[in-house]
């Protein structure tokens, strides 16, 4: 393969978790519901899926199992949200130490083992594509299905009948509510799907992108992907973007790490900085015909904030 | 669609909102219901919707009990409200709001399809609204006419319309009121809450009256709008207004409100002042208007910009001697979980340390001064509404110069009431002008000096009260 | 009054049972764990040295998250705050003024300086540009932390080596002073009592204290008492980052001795979990820190005496945390209270 190829490949698969990591908190912001444990849950489900694959040898079952303790995770944040009325931010910051630490202990045993490795599977038709097909489409399920993931995302929210309720209830709850959508409901189910995103996100981590189980496998990473997520203006498409540039930026840190110790030290901070502005730079857009900003870069970056993001919901009477 | 209400009761506590409400309105025609605040309209209609259950009675569609309580049941039945704030979704298009929540949702939703639908409604009322464009950037009235259009699509059989064209212009509510008419024709059963008389008037073939949670009356319309008002605000004490001002009108020096900001009707063709209203110095100064008329919106101005009152020729308020009280008690007036003590801190404490013992002091001499039922040591929000506002009350500080009152007994029982009249007639010679809002015209013409009125934000009227009798303050906040 | 402290005392019961349940999940033998604790934290002066001086930084910055949480707002910006505090520090340590005997007393200012600097940014991010003060607070978080690398590897590298391991360690003026020859920490302690005294002060009698509480209660009624909850806010955040900004000196010239990479510790985000339990109360905060403190200290113990993972310390304090939430969000611990009154009628 030339280096360009790849050097894609390598951007495309060093992604995939974070992929899944927007996507599926994208999906759960929409809803309303902030899920501040990322940074804890993707340690934990790393660490899960890897654990699991080693135990029984599958790592499709890794998969699932680190899905499934990700749907667990956001099943708890919701519920405590709910029934006790605790601030989700309160409870995901917390969740946030324990399940890092959590992943610390529990992963001791597992440090640097080797296990069963994802199959390379080759989709049809589309590896024929000249240049990317051979690349992207003949990689492991997770590579792939990340791919998917992203037009599919898109076109669940944006265009089908469910995304709009889903959307909706993140919007305004209350008319929502008088349309007849069921809040509670929609955000426990969409809730929990981010969660179970958000834990394959972590088992892509542990499977594939850095093998195995060390302390602090995802470093930063969830705190990444909720900075992700906001520059992204709560879209998948604009969300994957944010993610591959920062994947690039990764990959060109590698490279130059012979020139210039430190820069990989520092290319995990770059995303926040980036978010800042841009969320800056929204709020002049949205006040005074902004800023005089040229109205194609306020289309690119126009997002709007769900209203209703985690803000607890009580329903009257 | 035949209603039939049968014996409908709810109370809120010791509010007893619906007492034994039993009317009938007959399939295909707009049928008006109307009363002052507090009569109980709102809620009877959220019974009617499933979003109220209500305590005892029934309510029968066609002859066959409606299942109460649910407002997925009401859905079923066909009945849709469509009110002031049009549940939309600001930042949603058009059509994404439209589509949400869909009756039949398929799971890929057709944008075409959709789009001649509603396409069709805008064409057949004449109506224009861009469907691509978001919800947050249409008035108002665009968007209720966006939720009519969905009401109708789906089928609504019953049509809840809660004071609904105070968003319109006239030219949109010219075109709805055309397309109320037709679909009355059409069968469909029209609910029309509403204080405007004249609008009443226009399309109504039938109004019931509620006043203080019981049905007053229903009548047949057309009808003198005279008859209405009666009706609306009961039976009335015409006689002359007992405070007098006569005495004061000439001699004292003036003060100058500017009303520049506000829409207001020219009351005699002569006069050039139209922009501001001279009312002599200390007085108590009463703005009338149902809910949303903007009476509590001319209030607020003032809080925001004092400048607007000039006396000799200069502004003579400014954020040291002005207060103002708000309607809403715990959303805008009072810190809820902070004790009376720490309110009268805020108020009154002008160095930078406090000194509780003080604080504790005043507190107790204030409670007492206000009968306020309550320790130092109380939360706002553990008091009573009534001394939540006595509260409130005795955060008016000595040097305060302007009063301003947005809604001072909203919600009070009599004893609050005529207690907290009782403290600020007693120190109205303190101030140089106090002004208050209220929907309640006794109250109105029980204690003001001097009465703007205001429909629709617009001052309609103003007067002292021997030139501005009741009967006349009734019908220009009604909108005659 | 009594009911309190008893409604307090089943809480924390509650939580200890929950810690300990899990810790016998995880490790099958919690009283050895909390026995390992405690000798690690108090078995001899330089151990409880070592104690009190984790305690001071962590109540500095437990103290400085009352403030801002009293407002009503999340300041997880408070780990930049700690760092930039270190930046301060070090810059004076660096400096001529690094060799003077009162270096001790300047370093801590400009720490608080630093700091308060950073909690003014997260204070106009928030207001001015609307941006969430957690995600603000994050990017101020990340944004020193990568400020201290720059630092370390460039400008203020070491002679000739260029790691992350740190700067040159501080002239011995500018470290923290002790009494003697005694570990025991008297100048974080002092400057820890010195803090809570003022911000006691503060939020109970004085009128930009009883604003602030004001602020955090209902911002829409700041309007009519004349409050701008704008610059309440600010005042929040810039003396949350100043105190927070000290606890980042402490740990520069009484720990480390140097600027390295993540030298925060963490102990900002821990100040979060102490802050949520204890409210509005500063005592608790102090309480809460020493107990916080002990188990972070004693934890090494923990990796000495029984091979444990240095994880244990966070893993028991955020078990706890959560417990302590979910028992009172749950009134379980109003309910145990009033039928342990009624009994004894």
């Amino acid at each position: 393969m030339e280096t360009y190829e790849a050097t894609i490949l390598t951007i495309v698969t060093m992604s995939s978790p974070l992929i899944f990591a927007v996507i599926g908190e994208t999906i759960s912001e929409r809803v309303g519901i902030v899920n501040l444990s990322m940074e804890g849950t993707l340690l934990i489900t790393a660490l899960a899926g890897f654990a699991a694959t080693i135990v029984t040898n599958s790592p499709y079952i890794g998969i699932i199992c680190a899905g499934l303790l990700g749907g667990g995770i956001a099943l708890f944040i919701v519920l405590i949200n709910f029934q006790l009325q605790i601030n989700q931010i309160a409870i995901g910051f917390i969740l946030t130490i324990l399940l890092w630490k959590l992943s610390s202990y529990l992963g001791q045993s597992y440090v640097r083992i080797p296990g069963p490795y994802l199959d390379i599977i080759t989709v049809p038709y589309l590896s024929d594509i000249p240049f990317i097909g051979p690349i992207i489409f003949n990689s492991n399920i997770l590579t792939i299905s990340s791919i998917f993931l992203i037009p599919l995302s898109w076109y669940f929210l944006f265009k089908t009948q469910l995304g709009i309720n889903l959307r909706s209830v993140g919007e305004n709850p209350a008319s929502a509510d008088a349309r007849g959508i069921n809040v509670m409901k929609t955000r426990l189910i969409y809730a929990v799907l981010g969660g179970i995103l958000i834990g394959i996100g972590g088992a892509a981590f542990s499977l594939h992108v850095k093998y195995g189980w060390s302390e602090g496998h995802t470093i930063n990473y969830g705190w990444i992907a909720l900075a992700i997520v906001i520059f992204g203006g709560w879209n998948p498409i604009r969300g994957s973007i944010g993610v591959y540039g920062f994947g690039a930026l990764q990959v060109l840190a590698l490279k130059l790490q012979s020139v210039t110790i430190g820069f990989s030290q520092i290319l995990p901070l770059i995303p926040f900085p980036l978010m800042i502005l841009t969320l800056v730079l929204i709020q002049s857009a949205n006040k005074n015909s902004g800023l005089g900003i040229p109205k194609i870069i306020r289309i690119l970056i126009l997002g709007n904030q769900p209203q209703a993001l985690g803000i607890t919901y009580k329903k009257n009477g | 669609m035949k209603i039939e209400f049968k014996n409908i009761s709810k109370s809120f506590q010791t509010i007893k909102a619906n007492q034994e409400i039993n009317f009938t309105i007959e399939s295909g025609t707009i049928h008006a219901l109307i009363g002052e605040n507090g009569a109980g309209k709102s809620t009877l209609i959220k019974i009617l919707s499933g979003q109220i259950l209500p305590d005892s009675g029934s309510i029968e569609l066609n002859e066959s009990p409606l299942e109460l309580g649910s407002t997925h049941e009401a859905n079923e039945k066909g009945i849709g409200i469509l009110g002031q704030d049009p549940l939309d979704f600001s930042n949603f298009t058009v059509l994404e709001s439209f589509v949400t929540g869909h009756p039949s949702p398929s799971f890929i939703f057709s944008k075409n399809k959709i789009s001649k639908n509603i396409n069709k409604y805008l064409n057949q009322f004449d109506w224009n609204i861009n469907l691509n464009s978001l919800v947050k950037n249409l008035s108002v009235g665009e968007r209720q006419q966006i939720e009519l259009i969905r009401l109708l699509d789906k089928g609504t059989k019953v049509i809840i319309l809660d004071e609904p064209t105070s968003g319109f212009s006239l030219e949109q509510k010219r075109k709805v009121f055309k397309t109320l008419k037709i679909l009355s024709e059409k069968g469909f059963t029209i609910i029309l809450v509403s204080h405007k008389i004249e609008e009443i008037l226009e399309i109504c073939s039938r109004a019931t009256i509620m006043q203080q949670g019981k049905v007053l009356d229903s009548i047949d319309l057309p009808t003198k709008p005279q008859v209405l008002t009666n009706l609306m605000f009961g039976t009335q004490d015409m006689s002359p207004h007992k405070n007098s001002t006569t005495n004061k009108t000439q001699k004292d020096l003036k003060i100058s409100i500017d009303i520049s900001d506000f829409s207001h009707k020219s009351q005699n063709t002569i006069s050039e002042k139209n922009t501001s209203i001279e009312v002599p110095q200390k007085i108590i100064l009463g703005v009338a208007g149902l809910q949303g008329s903007g009476a509590d919106k001319f209030i607020q101005n003032f809080q925001n910009d004092p400048k607007k009152i000039i006396i000799s020729g200069k502004p003579y308020f400014n954020n040291q001697n002005i207060t103002y009280v708000p309607s809403d008690r715990l959303e805008r007036g009072l810190f809820p979980d902070m004790t009376i003590c720490e309110h009268i801190a805020l108020a009154y404490n002008e160095n930078k340390t406090v000194d509780w013992g003080e604080m504790e002091k005043l507190s107790q001499k204030l409670i007492n001064k206000f009968g306020i039922v309550g320790a130092p040591n109380s939360v706002a929000k553990t008091l009573s509404g009534g001394n939540q506002q006595r509260l409130m009350l005795s955060l008016i500080t000595e040097n305060t110069e302007l009063l301003l009152l947005e809604q001072p007994t909203r919600g009070l029982d009599i004893q609050s009431a005529n207690y907290i009249w009782g403290n600020l007639l007693s120190t109205k010679e303190h101030k140089m002008l106090t002004i208050f809002s209220s929907t309640d015209i006794d109250e109105i013409y029980e204690y003001s000096e001097y009465i703007i009125c205001f429909f629709n934000n617009t001052i309609v009227r103003h007067g002292y009260p021997e030139s501005l009798t009741k009967d006349i303050t009734m019908q220009k906040i009604s909108g005659n | 009054m009594y009911q309190n402290i008893v409604k307090n005392i089943i809480t924390i019961l509650i939580s200890i049972l929950v810690v300990t349940i899990v810790l016998f999940i995880l490790n099958s033998s919690p009283l050895d764990i909390y026995k390992a604790l405690f000798d690690g934290a108090f078995g001899n002066i330089d151990k409880l040295s070592r104690t009190m001086l984790i305690t001071s930084i962590m109540a500095l910055t437990g103290l400085a998250l009352v403030i801002t949480f009293s407002t009503g707002l999340w300041n997880i910006g408070i780990e930049g705050q700690v760092l930039f505090g270190a930046i301060g520090a070090t810059f004076i340590a660096r400096s001529f003024m690094g060799d003077l005997t009162i270096a001790p007393f300047i370093t801590v200012l400009s720490g608080a300086a630093f700091g308060g600097f950073l909690g003014f940014l997260s204070a106009i991010l928030k207001t001015k540009f609307n941006v969430h003060e957690i995600f603000g607070g994050l990017g101020l978080d990340f944004l020193a932390a990568g400020l201290i690398v720059y630092l370390v590897i460039g400008p203020w590298k070491r002679e000739g080596i260029a790691s992350t391991g740190g700067t040159d360690l501080f002239p011995e003026a500018s470290w923290m002073p002790h009494i003697g020859n005694s570990n025991f920490p008297i100048f974080p302690l002092l400057i820890m009592f010195i803090v809570f005294i003022l911000l006691a002060f503060l939020l109970t009698k004085t009128s930009l204290g009883l604003k602030l509480i004001a602020t955090g209660s209902n911002k829409n009624a700041t309007d009519k008492f004349k409050i701008n909850s704008i610059h309440y806010i600010a005042y929040a955040f810039i003396i949350a980052g100043a105190v927070g900004g000290m606890a980042g000196s402490i740990q520069a010239t009484g720990i480390y001795h140097k600027l390295v990479p993540n030298i925060s510790g963490g102990y900002g985000f821990l100040g979060i979990l102490i802050a949520l339990i204890a409210g509005r109360n500063l005592y608790s905060v102090l309480l809460i820190s020493f107990v916080f403190a002990s188990i972070m200290v004693g934890g090494v113990q923990l990796q000495l005496r029984l091979g444990m993972d240095s994880s244990f310390p966070y893993i028991i304090e955020s078990v706890f945390v959560i417990s302590w939430l979910i028992t009172r969000a749950s009134d379980i611990d109003s309910k145990i209270t009033k039928y342990i009154f009624l009994k004894d009628k």
